[in-house]
């Protein structure tokens, strides 16, 4: 069965879509959508959680970590852990910020016990060289570089918050969250959530405001 | 004013923020999935190699070892010329009969039956000995001739 659930994930396209763009199977051998809750579509199978999920979960832990194949592994463990653990949703979230939940988890997992395996570490990608705009034929050459320079910026007070502003951050402005999804997903207070995020804010708003 | 217009601008800044994360995250994927297809393609050509190579380079290695040691034991004095074996008389070309297929059937039976009765009343006499002076002696005594 786990080698059944592994072959569908690496086979399932990197294609992201959006949860009503979804067009999951109600029948079928592995169909469990009549044992999940309403709206737990994503999680009726496999090639619908992959291709809906993956990179989400990816695009997260790619920016929490700054390790390309780290994040890799760790997405495949987290679509493994959701497909494991999806007859366990009860629906009081959406399935989205289950997951994320899940990636959570799975992200302070291996943040706690990585720090004791070294050999096992690659080296950090720098993230405010690898963001650039996406192509505008509108934008002059000179815009074009004002706008990475921006973005560069963003990234770089980013990275100097603190390990849950910059989680609030991203799962806010990349992920599209709403406080009150952020606080599910991280297990965190709301008011918590709403004052990292507002401190999050002031520091790349500080950090970029001769750009504005 | 100004100040709804720097917001306006922020947004602004953290939606393009936000296409280019997706964009480069999505890139950063398709890099991570082809190295990781490549690992396994290379590990998969290793399997294969390792899988044929590992027993061919194992036999071979047991062979020259075998034959380094059986051409050391061989040639070692203590080993190669045993006590009482002269190898030479084994490849002789003297001790091997000229014509064996010549020597008729008559002759090979004469041979043998003169062995035989060589060595046949020898090995027999105590035992005739014995039993002739137990049967024929009348008061248990022996009677030796």
């Amino acid at each position: 069965m786990t080698f059944e659930v592994q072959g569908e994930m690496a086979l399932a396209q990197a294609e992201e879509k959006t949860f009503a763009e979804l067009d999951w199977p109600a029948t079928g051998a592995r169909s469990q959508a009549a044992s999940l809750p309403c709206g737990a579509g994503i999680l009726a199978t496999a090639e619908a959680l992959a291709s809906s999920q993956r990179a989400r979960i990816f695009r997260f832990l790619f920016y929490s970590l700054r390790e390309r194949e780290v994040a890799e592994e760790l997405t495949q463990d987290v679509l493994l852990a959701v497909w494991r653990a999806r007859e366990s949703f009860r629906g009081e979230s959406s399935p989205e910020t289950w997951v994320m939940r899940i990636a959570m988890n799975t992200l302070r997992n291996h943040t706690r016990t990585g720090r004791f395996k070294f050999w096992r570490r690659t080296e950090k990608v720098e993230i405010g060289e690898l963001l650039t705009p996406l192509p505008d034929s509108a934008r002059t050459a000179e815009q074009e570089l004002l706008a990475q320079e921006s973005l560069r910026r963003v990234w770089s007070a980013a990275e100097r918050l603190s390990e849950r502003q910059r989680s609030v951050f991203l799962l806010h402005f990349v992920e599209e969250m709403e406080a009150r999804e952020i606080a599910d997903a991280t297990g965190m207070a709301l008011g918590t959530v709403k004052t990292h995020l507002y401190r999050a804010i002031d520091a790349v708003r500080a950090a970029v405001k001769e750009s504005l | 004013m100004k100040s709804r217009e720097q917001d306006q601008k922020f947004d602004d800044l953290m939606r393009e923020f936000r296409e280019a994360c997706v964009h480069t995250a999505h890139r950063e994927q398709a890099a991570a999935d082809h190295l990781r297809q490549e690992r396994a393609v290379a590990a998969m050509r290793a399997d294969v190699r390792l899988r044929w190579a590992a027993p061919a380079f194992a036999a071979l290695v047991l062979m020259f070892v075998g034959g380094g040691w059986g051409a050391w034991w061989y040639v070692h004095p203590e080993h190669g010329h045993p006590a009482g074996h002269d190898g030479a008389h084994v490849t002789s070309p003297d001790s091997i009969p000229g014509n064996a297929s010549a020597v008729s059937d008559e002759v090979l039976l004469s041979e043998v039956q003169s062995d035989l009765s060589d060595r046949v009343p020898q090995a027999l006499e105590p035992l005739a000995v014995s039993y002739t002076s137990n049967s024929h002696a009348p008061s248990g005594e022996k009677e030796i001739q």
